[in-house]
């Protein structure tokens, strides 16, 4: 009796494991490729992050070392003569501003020093308040690059 | 400037690169590695083994496909350091099954139970009555006393097999496959 238990038992088993035949079954890739796919992709992902990166690099490089160096703003230079600004020294009586030197330099200074605003951090300490003295950034600037 | 950077490396690298995901898309590159070789001659018997275990084929050939990954995975293409390959596939399939049938277990206990998780109406159409209300009763069993069945009677291993397989001692796998031999005899009516 427990041999047809066991019997029946075989039986069963094996004809549910007849209906799996090769036809059945789904395509699946090798292990080895199945599982190269995900480490690849990863990989790849990895290369454009890196050229991404590189790319910023050197772009960033190539701005920084490519673009010329800031000229300095030199004002109109009107002379050997007139060169130091004397304000006591050249009177104007049209104006009532105490400073007569103003009305011949400030047409080119501010108009200049708007331009080059953006490189302005790039020169030094000594340009760190430039819309206080106008005047002294433009005359001490042209001191400080030959050397 | 630009010259300086390294270019040509890069390119090479990504050479290298392409080529290994043209090389993974083929297949097999240099020779079969012996884990396809393997799961080309065991793929079928392992998912019939599971189909038995499972009930359903979609979840044995899952079974079967992780299986062979993660033998991939711990011993590489050669499976260096796997003596026997088949009775690892087999303790990794039949453990793989148990989980498998816990985690629907604990899924049945919240919802309903999916249809694919019993046999297609036409698998079970094609199976002789006898067969079908074997099968039934062999459902109704543990997952370890089917696994013993199972292994006992359809794969064709001994006790002392089951027992490294199901890592065991012999004594549990003869108690197991006895007490499962009597519920199903209780089951279809026999004495």
């Amino acid at each position: 009796m427990t041999d047809e238990v066991e019997r029946r038992l075989r039986s069963a088993l094996t004809a549910r494991a007849g209906q799996i035949t090769a036809e059945r079954l789904r395509f699946e890739p090798p292990p080895t490729v199945a599982t190269a796919r995900t480490p690849v992709r990863r990989r790849w992902w990895a290369a454009i992050a890196v050229a991404t990166a590189a790319a910023g690099v050197v772009l960033g490089f190539t701005l920084l070392t490519g673009s010329p160096e800031p000229t300095p703003v030199l004002p109109a230079d009107p002379g050997p003569g007139t060169s130091p600004p004397a304000p006591a020294a050249s009177p104007a009586p049209s104006f009532a501003d105490p400073s007569p030197s103003p009305p011949t330099s400030a047409p080119a200074t501010p108009s200049k020093a708007a331009g080059s605003t953006p490189s302005a951090p790039e020169t030094g300490p000594e340009t760190s308040a430039p819309a206080a003295t106008g005047t002294r950034q433009v005359t001490a600037k042209p001191q400080a690059t030959p050397g | 400037m630009l010259s300086v950077l390294p270019f040509p490396a890069l390119f090479a690298w990504l050479r290298g690169l392409s080529a290994e995901v043209r090389a993974a898309g083929r297949g097999d590159p240099g020779g079969a590695p012996a884990i396809n070789e393997l799961y080309h001659s065991r793929r079928l018997s392992l998912v019939r083994l599971a189909v038995l275990m499972v009930d359903d084929l979609p979840t044995a050939e899952d079974v079967v496909q992780d299986v062979f990954t993660a033998l991939y995975r711990r011993h590489g293409p050669d499976l260096r350091g796997v003596t026997d390959p088949n009775a690892y596939l087999v303790t990794g399939v039949t453990n793989a099954a148990r989980s498998a049938l816990r985690r629907r277990r604990t899924a049945r206990a919240y919802a309903a139970p999916p249809p694919e998780a019993i046999p297609a109406a036409e698998d079970e159409a094609l199976l002789g009555e006898s067969d079908r209300e074997m099968l039934r009763a062999l459902r109704g069993l543990t997952v370890r006393q089917r696994q013993v069945l199972v292994l006992r009677y359809w794969s064709e291993l001994t006790e002392g097999e089951i027992a490294d397989t199901l890592r065991v001692s012999r004594g549990t796998v003869k108690s197991t496959a006895h007490r499962a031999l009597s519920i199903l005899r209780e089951r279809l009516g026999e004495r």
